[in-house]
């Protein structure tokens, strides 16, 4: 069975009404029935009463001229009312003078004669009345015995006019709960349809209906209330967001647009740079070759420092761009076996000719990555060399490459046994000609961790780097895991 | 009653000798018998007259007297002597009429007879029928007598006997003529005679 909150309040209300309608007309009935009962054999009692009275009065010459065949005759008239079964005068002295029997009916032996008798009580079919005959002097008795007649027929009338009654009061209570709580549930089942509207559409705008000044009245207008506020604050909400919306579209315009100008203007002043680089680079070759006898000592040096510088530069040019010619490429992505393009790196970068040092290379399991392919091989290979770089000093030189998955992402790192880097200069790392090391030491234009920031940003990644001085470093950068 | 004497007899048979005791014990018996015999007659004319000044008293429940009579006494009347006046005066001792106290009287001459309620007429009677009723025509007086046939001769009420038992005749039209008033109820239980 279904529990009792879980019942609709219109079927609720319906049930307590109607119950209610239906115990108080059951009382009612009832009282009825047991008061027309009562009333019944109050009224059959006290007119056997009256008979037994008249039979008394009629019966005093009778008894004082001790004529038995006149009594007789006169108690044989009771005839006439068949539901006096037997009766009986009794006179002073306790004997019977006289007696009727209805026909068919057996001789009833009445109690204890001569004595004050009272009308039997309870709920029996019949029932005794007696009446005192005194006339002057106490005369005698009359007893009669009765039957209430009709008695079932009666009840089961009585009950038929209840049941009747209690049937049309169930129907009527039934019509009026049925058309009484439409005034409840109806408007409540309104405030519950437009609840469940407005968390379904998200509308604000919607409201529930008002009527009435009851309890439901006052809740459907807090409701609207409510659904006022939360429109109100919705729409101021709505608005900053949108005019926050336009101003980083505009920003991110603007942006752009001097990012654009920033490349053009670098990329046009690293071509427009090549050619007077150029012809300083060939002069001073000429310089040198045409005229080598010529110069003494002194001079051979500075042509020799031109050249070196002039070709420098040259270098330094060509890295800017590759760097702005980066930003302006774009991605061509697809999975990428990382530990097949690792190895070609490092087989090249050992078959280098001008190779000084023999570095060990270690390397780890390199997980599949989807990424461009171009580019990549540019990170890698900016990372590599840049760890051979840093370690060649070393007595024996090991770069160590790997990864790890973590989360969403896997973590590629190259380490190195070399030099190492002091981590409060951390920051300056990945900046273009951001450089920690003198040319002295390590050559090195400062552009390739520029562009390995500038290629794992593109892809969506991070990149960062431990260090100390004199141990060696870490370089990471990350990727997302997911391939395609 | 003669069986139980019989059965006692025999009890007595046993306890005495045969011979003398026998002839005593019949002559006992036979004068039991007697005395049996000769009290029935006076036991059963008590009883009679007994039931009869009874009736006569319960009359007046059932009996208007239309004039009231202007002094206290209520009179009822016996025309020479009868058994029934010492029955009379043992109920006047203890009951009243209306309120007025029972005097009876005894009327031996036709002179004598004066005003009363109630006149008791014997079977032998003294004086003639017809001068007493002339006597009382109209002066409110109830006659009651008890001789078969008197009812129809002018008295009020008559004592009968039918199959052993006491009913009364009552002539209407005498009580009527004399100025009184039978109930209903009591007329009901009379032998009605024209």
């Amino acid at each position: 069975m279904a529990e009792v909150k879980d019942i609709s309040i219109r079927k609720r209300l319906i049930m307590i009404q109607v119950a209610t309608a239906f115990i108080a007309v059951l009382i009612c009935c009832t009282i009825y029935v047991f008061n027309n009962i009562k009333l019944f054999k109050d009224t059959s009692v006290s007119s056997k009463n009256s008979i037994a009275e008249i039979v008394g009065i009629n019966a005093a010459p009778t008894i004082q001229f001790l004529d038995n065949d006149a009594a007789k005759e006169m108690l044989q008239k009771l005839k006439s009312n068949p539901s006096i079964l037997n009766a009986t005068i009794i006179d002073k002295d306790g004997k019977e003078f006289a007696r009727y029997d209805k026909q068919g009916e057996k001789e009833f032996l009445f109690p204890a004669t001569g004595k004050e008798m009272q009308t039997q009580k309870g709920l029996g079919k019949t029932f005794l009345v007696s009446y005192r005959i005194v006339d002057k002097d106490f005369l005698g008795t009359v007893i009669l015995r009765a039957e209430l007649t009709g008695y079932t027929d009666i009840i089961l009338s009585y009950v038929k006019i209840a049941l009747l009654i209690l049937l049309a009061s169930l129907v009527v209570a039934l019509i009026i709960s049925t058309l009484f709580q439409r005034t409840i549930t109806d408007r409540l089942l309104s405030l519950v349809n437009t609840t469940k509207e407005v968390a379904r559409t998200g509308n604000y705008s919607s409201r529930a209906p008002i009527s009435g000044n009851d309890e439901i009245g006052v809740l459907s207008v807090a409701f609207n209330d409510m659904l006022d506020q939360i429109e109100h604050t919705k729409k101021d909400l709505d608005e900053t967001n949108a005019e926050l919306e336009d101003r980083v579209s505009k920003r991110t315009e603007q942006l752009e647009l001097a990012n654009k100008e920033l490349e053009a203007f670098s990329y046009s002043v690293s071509h427009d740079l090549r050619a007077p680089v150029r012809a300083i680079n060939g002069f001073a070759q000429i310089l040198m070759e045409d005229y080598g006898s010529k110069l003494d000592a002194e001079a051979t040096r500075i042509t020799g420092t031109i050249l070196k510088n002039a070709k420098k530069m040259g270098q330094l040019i060509d890295d800017l761009l590759a760097f702005s010619h980066l930003g302006r490429q774009d991605l061509a992505k697809r999975n990428v076996s990382m530990k097949e393009m690792v190895v070609g790196i490092c087989e090249d970068l050992n078959n280098e000719p001008r190779r000084t040092s023999t570095t060990e290379f270690k390397i780890g399991e390199l997980p599949l990555a989807y990424c461009d392919p171009v580019t990549l091989r540019q990170v890698w290979t900016n990372l590599i060399s840049n760890a051979v770089k840093y370690s060649k000093l070393k007595e024996k030189p090991v770069v160590e490459i790997g990864a790890e998955t973590k989360g969403d992402e896997i973590i590629y790192y190259v380490k190195d046994n070399g030099d190492g880097f002091d981590m409060k200069y951390v920051n300056k790392l990945f900046g273009v000609f951001q450089r920690l090391h003198t040319d002295g030491k390590f050559e090195g234009t400062g552009v390739g961790l520029a562009i390995v920031h500038r290629v794992i940003s593109k892809h969506g990644g991070r990149v960062w780097a431990e260090g100390k001085v004199g141990e060696g470093a870490t370089f990471y950068f990350s990727l997302n895991r997911h391939l395609n | 009653m003669s069986e139980v004497r019989g059965w006692i007899h025999k009890r007595a048979e046993r306890k005495f000798h045969f011979g003398k005791k026998v002839q005593i014990a019949v002559s006992l018996f036979l004068l039991l018998l007697l005395s049996c015999s000769f009290a029935t007659p006076a036991q059963e004319e008590d009883e009679e007259y007994n039931l009869k000044a009874a009736f006569i008293y319960k009359f007046t429940n059932y009996i208007e007297w239309g004039a009231p009579s202007s002094d206290h006494e209520f009179v009822i009347g016996i025309v020479g002597s009868s058994p029934i006046s010492k029955q009379l005066i043992e109920i006047a001792k203890t009951k009243t009429v209306k309120n007025k106290k029972i005097v009876i009287r005894q009327f031996n001459k036709l002179e004598d007879i004066g005003p009363c309620q109630i006149l008791f007429i014997p079977q032998k009677t003294p004086i003639r029928l017809d001068d007493i009723l002339a006597k009382t025509a109209g002066k409110g007086t109830l006659i009651i007598s008890e001789k078969a046939g008197y009812a129809k001769k002018g008295t009020g009420i008559n004592f009968i006997e039918v199959d052993n038992n006491l009913k009364f005749e009552a002539n209407a039209k005498g009580i009527s003529a004399a100025g009184l008033k039978a109930s209903s109820q009591l007329l009901k239980l009379a032998i009605i005679v024209d």
